[in-house]
This record gives C-alpha cells, structure tokens and sequence, in this order.
C-alpha cells in the first residue's frame, strides 16, 4: 500500500466519523424532542383523566420504550448500511491498484526486454505501434520513459554505424596513400637504379640524381598533405571553432600564398564593408582558404586577379574566392572535393598536385558546421563559395 | 553503416488520355542512416513522385518502400499517418505555410496533430539555430523566402523524425539564400544525426551531398 492509498482511507475514516456523528446527534435530537412531546401528551392526560393516572403513565412509557427501540434499531442499521458501503469502495479501490500494478510491472518488463535487446545491438521490435501509450495513473511517467529510452536507443545505433564507417574509411584512407605513395616511388628507384650503371655519362648522372632530388621533394610534400588528411580524418586534429574576426584570418590565409600570387604577379583583391565574427577554427579555416587561394594562383595565368568577398547572410556568413583561371567543367563539379580526384585539365597543366587539397578544404570545413561548392563562371575561371555559421 | 530506408522495385504509371507517363519505373535505391542524399533530376524526370512516394504521400502501382524494416505500403491508413509525423520531415519548395498562424504556431502545428506535448525549449532551441527566434509571432506573409523556407525547416525539425524529405527547397531562392538554407539544413541535419533526402536540379547542392543519385525518365541512371 502506498502512500496515496494510505492518505485515502485516512480521508474515508474521517468521513465514517464525520457521518456517524452526524446521524447520531440527529437521533439523540429527535430522541430529546419525541421525549418533550410524550411528557407534554401525559401531563394534558393527566390532567384530563385524574383517575386514570396510573393506567397513562404505564401507557406513556410502553409508547416511549418502543420508540426508543426503534429509533435504536434504525440507527444501527444505518450504521451498518453506511460502514458496508464505505467498506465496498475501499475494495474497489484496492482491487483496481492491483490491475494498476499489474500494468506497471508488465510495462516495465516490456522496458526492460527492450533494454536487453538494445545490449544486444537488436533494433527495438517491441512498440511498433507508433504514437505508444500507456495506460494507468503512472502514464507520463512511463511515456516519458519510454521515450528516453527510444532517444537513447537512436544515439547508441547511431554511435556504432559511426564508429563503423569511421573503421571503413580508415581501410579506404590506408588503401588510397599507398596507393598514391606508390607512383613517385617507383619513379625513384628507377632513378636510383639508373644512377648505378656503370655505362652512363656524369652529365646524365647529374640529371637522374635532379630528378631523384624532385622526386624526393614530391614525396616529402605528398607525405605532409596525408599526414594532414589522415590527422584530420581520425580526429587527431581537434577543430575548436571560437568567435573570431574573418579579416584575421582571410590576411592569414593571404600572407601564406602571397609569394607565389607574386612571383606570377596575380592581384588579391578583398572586398569587404566590415569585419565580422563567426565561429570558425582560425588556424585551420586559413589553412582550407590558402589551399583555394593556391589553386587559384597555380591554374590561373599571370596578370590575372583574385578577389575575396565577404558578405553577411542571417544565420552564415558568405565568403567567395572568384579566379580567372581554367575554370571547371560541369561534369566535374561535385567530383573535386572527392578524396585524391584530378580534374582533367587541371592535371594536364600542373603535374604535381595530389587531389588532397580540395577535399581537406571540404573537410575542414564541414568539421566546424560549413559548406563549400563552386561554380565555373560563364567566361573563365571558377567562383568557390564558403558559409561559416556566425 | 545501416539503411534506414530501401526502394524495391517501385512502380508508378500516370495515365493522361492515351499515352502512359511513366513517372516511376522500377526503382530500387539504399538511403544509408545519417547521409546526405541528393536526387538530381531534369523536370518530369519522375523524382518529386519518387519522394512522395517515400514519404508515404502516395501509393505506388507496386514495389515497396521499406522504412526500418518496415514496409511501409502494408501499414493501415491512419498507422502510416503517424508513421509520417513521427518519423518522416517534409519540405517543400513552396514552404507550405498555413498563413493565418504565427511561425510559432506553424513549427509546433505537427506536434499538436499528435497531441504530443511542446518542449517550448527545444522548439526555442531550433528557432534560434536557423536565426527566427526574434520573429517568431509574425506571420508567414511578412516574411522573405528564405525566412519563410527556415520556418519550414524548423517545423520539419520540431517532431525530431529520423528521415528528413526535402523537395527542391531552394527552389524559389536566389543563389545566396540557397546557400544559408543549405547550409542550415546540412548543420541541423549533422547536429540531430538525422538523415537528409533532397531532390534537386541543381548541381551545386549536389556538390554538398555525400551521395548523388541521377533519375531519367523514372530510372536510376547513376549513383555517385
């Protein structure tokens, strides 16, 4: 019996009590009043018949013992009339806090078979009935139960697919470096090799030993981009976004590229009204703007400019880098920011390059809540658009 | 790395007098828990019929829809109603508003067709994520497009479904909205661990996509 069962019958006995007294003092009333009325009819009789006295008095009080057994009678029936039903309702209510706790102990069994089967990594089969209730006096209690448990459910679903794809994509990320460290190594030992004939001249000695000394160089740059990438993509690098000024880190991002935009005198223009704070990993988001900034400055011609805008939408903040440069074709799109991808022209022009920029970019991007795609412009050159949320 | 929604054999024939469209035909496609899914079709390539029919908008000629292991077809009316308000978040290019409620009103109007009780933080929560948390009392005709397509997008988000559809919901933006929206939608979506199903004919939001699926003429041309 809990304590609101307890507080009920505590509140029915008041109530028998309270009823009791009642009826009682009505009874004593009526009592003390059929007492007066006798009294007043004997004395009138009295008085009427001196000589009948005796036989009055006996009469009166044969009347006046009935009537009190009566009203005695009918009392105690009431009572006892009162106390049973006062007695049913307690029944009722027990027996209908045994179906109560019936339904309880189903409910959380059927919680707690949920439970096993979320240990056994089981989707949950019981409530397929969408939109579950529960009856009871416990039913938000239990919903909300319920609830937290589907919550918890979809997070620990969730938790194992990523920590799944996270293992797939570390056996794709192994699969694609070596796969890309292979190629400048083969050319590097076949330079080594031909270094160690005997039949060559020293002029062609010194050309395979430059060639190996550029290949050495490739390798090494190879190296640090896939440490980057795969740092990032095993969340070795810890992306903090914190509010920070843009201009910062867009003059951040400048000052890394600015001797090459020279060297081929290429402008970098940055148009802006003000400086903004948004949330963004300064370090890195220079690092993803640098790397647009280098493509831009690698598949453009000299003379040619860049220009940097910022722009404040609501809940982002734009920032575009337009090129002069190649541009980018249609088809090729939404495949640049894929890992190790080559745009066609884009290889036929520069050789070294890795297909690891862009997709970094991305990456580093996405990390901290923002996007980026590109578009080629009508005449030439390519348009890369970046939101970061404010 | 889990399905959360597979496509068997979906079919869907239009009759218009004589001619048969064949606006679904014989599709089968995988949407993997927690992606970004875009489907890239030309106009009548059949694929806003391919997403209401996912959505359990309308019933195919034959094929199933199969939502967590549930076939979706096979469910009684009223059973796939609230599968659909419980599960699924629709957005369209339209923003379908209803115009005489406050944006407030508009975001919790879903929960209340199930009687579900408003977390008034958590709708808070979603409202100041996409920046309307200042206008939430005004009403959807003094709003701009993008506001508008925000408001949807919280509505969407405020019965927290597992699977959210979108169609063409940039459709009616200049190229600038579309990227806040876009952005939102991506940021939301990755916050929640929910899972995004965007139609589209526009290659740049098929850029931010982590899959791409092409449709022609009711087939499935590609996936990338």
């Amino acid at each position: 019996m809990d304590r609101k069962s307890n507080k009920k019958i505590a509140v029915y006995i008041v109530i028998v009590c309270f009823m009791i007294g009642i009826i009682g003092s009505g009874i004593t009333l009526l009592m003390e009043r059929t007492d007066a009325v006798y009294d007043r009819q004997q004395t009138e009789l009295t008085i009427l018949h001196p000589e009948l006295e005796q036989e009055i008095t006996e009469n009166i009080q044969y009347y006046h013992d009935n009537m009190k057994r009566i009203l005695l009678q009918s009392y105690i029936a009431v009572l006892l009339l009162f106390l049973s039903f006062v007695s049913l309702c307690l029944l009722l209510q027990r027996h209908r806090q045994k179906q109560i706790r019936k339904e309880l102990s189903m409910e959380l069994q059927q919680l707690a078979e949920q439970m096993e089967q979320l240990r056994n990594k089981e989707k949950l089969l019981l409530p397929l009935e969408y939109g579950y209730r529960s009856s009871g006096m416990y039913e938000p209690e239990l919903n909300r139960l319920t609830e937290a448990l589907f919550e918890l459910t979809a997070f620990f679903l969730a938790q194992n697919e990523k920590i799944e794809a996270e293992e797939k994509n570390t056996k794709a990320l192994i699969t694609d470096i070596s796969h890309q460290l292979k190629t400048p190594l083969a050319s590097l030992k076949l330079s080594h090799d031909l270094v160690q004939e005997d039949k060559i001249t020293q002029k062609q000695r010194c050309e395979f030993l430059e060639q190996e000394e550029a290949e050495i160089d490739k390798l090494e740059f190879l190296l640090n981009e896939l440490m980057k990438l795969s740092r990032l993509e095993n969340h070795m690098i810890q992306i903090k976004p914190v509010k920070t000024s843009i201009v910062e880190t867009i003059t951040e991002a400048v000052n890394q590229v600015i001797m090459k935009a020279c060297s081929k005198s290429i402008t970098i223009q940055v148009e802006k009204e003000t400086d903004y704070m948004a949330d963004h990993d300064s370090k890195w988001t220079a690092e993803a703007i640098s790397n647009l900034l280098d493509n831009a400055i690698k598949y453009s011609g000299t003379g040619t400019t860049i220009i940097i805008r910022i722009q404040k939408l609501t809940t982002h903040l734009l920032l575009e880098v337009e090129d002069e440069g190649i541009g980018i074709s249609d088809t090729e799109l939404h495949k640049i920011f894929q890992r190790f991808y080559r745009g066609e022209q884009a290889a036929k022009l520069v050789k070294e390059g890795t297909g690891i920029g862009l997709y970094l970019t991305r990456r580093i991007l996405e990390e901290q809540g923002g996007t980026i795609t590109a578009k080629a412009k009508l005449k030439s050159g390519s348009i890369f658009r970046i939101t970061l949320p404010l | 790395m889990s399905t959360i929604l597979k496509v068997e054999n979906l079919i869907k024939y239009y009759k218009t007098g004589e001619a048969v469209v064949k606006a679904v035909d014989n599709t089968n496609l995988e949407i993997i828990r927690g992606e970004f899914t875009v489907i890239v079709g030309r106009s009548g390539s059949g694929k806003s019929t391919l997403l209401h029919l996912i959505g359990g908008l309308d019933r195919p000629d034959s094929g199933r829809v199969i939502m967590d292991g549930q076939d979706i077809f096979s469910m009684k009316e009223d059973q796939l109603a609230r599968l659909r308000r419980n599960k699924i978040g629709f957005i369209f290019q339209d923003y379908n508003l209803i115009p005489s409620l406050t944006v407030w009103e508009n975001v919790v109007l879903p929960l209340g067709l199930d009687k579900k009780k408003v977390r008034k933080d958590k709708i808070m929560e979603i409202l100041s994520k996409i920046g309307m948390e200042d206008r939430k009392d005004a009403r959807p005709d003094t709003l701009s497009g993008g506001q508008k397509q925000r408001t949807a997008i919280a509505r969407a988000l405020a019965a927290s479904p597992a699977i959210i559809l979108a169609d063409e919901p940039t459709g009616n933006l200049d190229s600038k909205t579309e990227l806040e929206v876009m952005s939102l939608l991506k940021k939301c979506v990755n916050e929640f661990g929910q899972t995004l199903v965007m139609i589209t004919h526009d290659e740049t939001i098929a850029q931010m996509a982590d899959k791409v699926i092409y449709i022609e003429d009711g087939k499935v041309v590609t996936v990338s």
